[in-house]
């Protein structure tokens, strides 16, 4: 536990930091309410159709996260489990590796 | 608590005050707005001396002075926070890079490590993927298409190039036996003696032959693709060329940042560049000794100083001579990330994933079974 202490004394100056550097915009930049509109103005959002394939490939990355998850405990006991766990691992992981190169081959990011 | 606190501030201010103008002057020179190859561009300029180091702070400014195109107050918290995110979750990871090894200065321990969990590189790659987060919501939070579009395309690709790092790190892990940012820099604090190798081939070593011969015991020596793999894999994850299509695709219009402009867009900007220096931190950390010294381990070193200075003098001297090999390899590693990737041509955003499920991916895990099964061959020893 205490050698998780610095990552929060790292993220409380990194907020502080943050903070300081949102203070000086503040101080420099126009109030929201005296801001000039850009020459061009935002052009409103359209309906945009993100295709199926598009959904296919980020749940073949959540499969691929998962299993890789799953493996990483795997690597730091992998020399004490041996070849059992060697075989283990291969045997989860193939599957998995081999539907994501399949996948891959017939495109589902294009 | 307090030399916790001022080793905090002191990363935050190498980061600050060193590692950031140096990348941002390595990326002007690279595009051609510095140096002697300097461009015909409006934005080029000629700046000597002091004026190069200062241009990234006056640049900072100058884009802290603009107004925000949205009215912030007005907006959704997602808008207003997204972009701080990724460089919050950036300077937190600089907790878990050790600049230095374990020391007793003054009878004192001191670890060179903000935090030093048995986590800790484990927690970069989560924090990367919390970065990735913030960059979503960014391009979700937006008014235009093209940052819709941007912001979905450049998450997609860091994810993709997240789960390639990761696989990457597989055997890496494997050979360490620990993700303790610590105890990864102490276990390549070595040579791996020629004579071990030559005995593992079965040739015949004479009994005069020196350990010392040999090579130092870093990961790249150990596990060459993996570095190759990792570098690949950042330069995914930061959108750095050729990678870059996600953030410089003609039909984005500049992607997520197209509707970005002050505080949002320099905490956005500078997020990239932080997480470039993390993972060059990484790959110095996993692949390059740490810290350490090539031929020359922390015990001879302080061995060597002890009888003319003293054993508190002599670990303070090897501790400031371990801070500068880890900053110059740093610095090396930043260099190379920002300069060698640019003769190739640029990759559009489905090609970079293609690229990750294709290669990068299945030739991590298999580096890690094989890498695994020499392991076990050499009875349980990966070097």
């Amino acid at each position: 536990m205490t050698e998780s202490v610095g990552v929060l004394v790292m993220l409380a100056l990194a907020a502080l930091l943050i903070g300081g550097i949102g203070w000086i915009h503040r101080k420099l930049s126009p109030r929201p309410a005296a801001a000039t509109p850009e020459p061009s103005d935002p052009v409103p959002r359209t309906v945009t159709r993100i295709p199926l394939r598009f959904g296919v490939a980020v749940l073949l990355m959540l499969v691929i996260a998962t299993a890789i998850v799953v493996l990483i405990p795997w690597t730091i006991a992998a020399r004490e489990l041996g070849g059992a766990g060697l075989l283990a691992s291969a045997l989860f992981a193939a599957p998995v590796l081999g539907g994501l190169l399949h996948a891959a081959s017939r495109g589902p990011v294009e | 608590m307090i030399g916790l606190l001022f080793g905090a501030v002191l990363v935050l201010a190498f980061v600050v005050a060193v590692a950031l103008p140096l990348l941002l002057w390595l990326d002007a020179r690279q595009r051609g707005l510095v140096g002697d190859a300097r461009v015909e561009s409006p934005t080029a300029r000629d700046d000597t001396g002091l004026l190069v180091y200062l241009r990234p702070f006056v640049d900072s400014l100058r884009e802290l002075s603009r107004p925000d195109p949205i009215d912030l107050e007005a907006a959704p918290i997602a808008a207003r926070l997204a972009p701080v995110i990724s460089l919050f979750a950036a300077l937190g990871a600089f907790a878990l890079i050790p600049f230095g090894g374990r020391y007793a200065i003054l009878s004192e321990p001191i670890t060179l490590v903000v935090a030093d969990p048995d986590w800790g590189v484990l927690g970069i790659v989560v924090a990367m993927a919390i970065a990735g987060l913030g960059v979503s919501l960014t391009g979700i939070a937006g008014v235009r298409t093209e940052s819709l579009r941007g912001g979905v395309r450049a998450a997609t690709q860091g994810t993709a190039g997240v789960l390639a790092l990761t696989t990457s790190l597989l055997p890496m892990w494997v050979i360490y036996e620990t993700m303790q940012p610590s105890a990864i820099g102490v276990w390549q604090d070595g040579v791996i003696p020629l004579s071990r190798l030559l005995e593992q081939a079965g040739v015949a070593v004479p009994e005069w032959w020196p350990d010392a011969v040999g090579f130092p015991a870093w990961g790249v020596f150990l596990n060459p693709l993996a570095l190759v793999l990792f570098v690949t894999a950042s330069l995914i994850v930061v959108g750095r060329s050729p990678f870059d299509a996600a953030f410089s695709q003609r039909d984005l219009d500049g992607g997520v940042l197209c509707e970005l402009s002050g505080f949002r867009r320099l905490t956005m900007l500078l997020a990239g560049h932080v997480w470039t220096i993390v993972l060059a931190g990484v790959a110095t950390l996993a692949f390059l000794g740490g810290w350490s010294i090539p031929w020359l381990s922390q015990s001879t070193l302080v061995g060597v100083i002890e009888p003319c200075f003293g054993s508190g003098f002599a670990e303070l001297l090897c501790a400031l001579a371990h801070v500068g090999s880890f900053v110059v390899k740093l610095g090396l590693v930043v260099f190379a990330m920002s300069s060698i990737p640019w003769p190739f041509p640029p990759l559009r955003a489905d090609q970079v994933i293609d690229l990750c499920f294709r290669l990068l991916i299945p030739l991590g895990l298999l580096d890690a079974w094989l890498t695994t099964a020499v392991a076990i061959a050499l009875g349980g020893d990966a070097t």
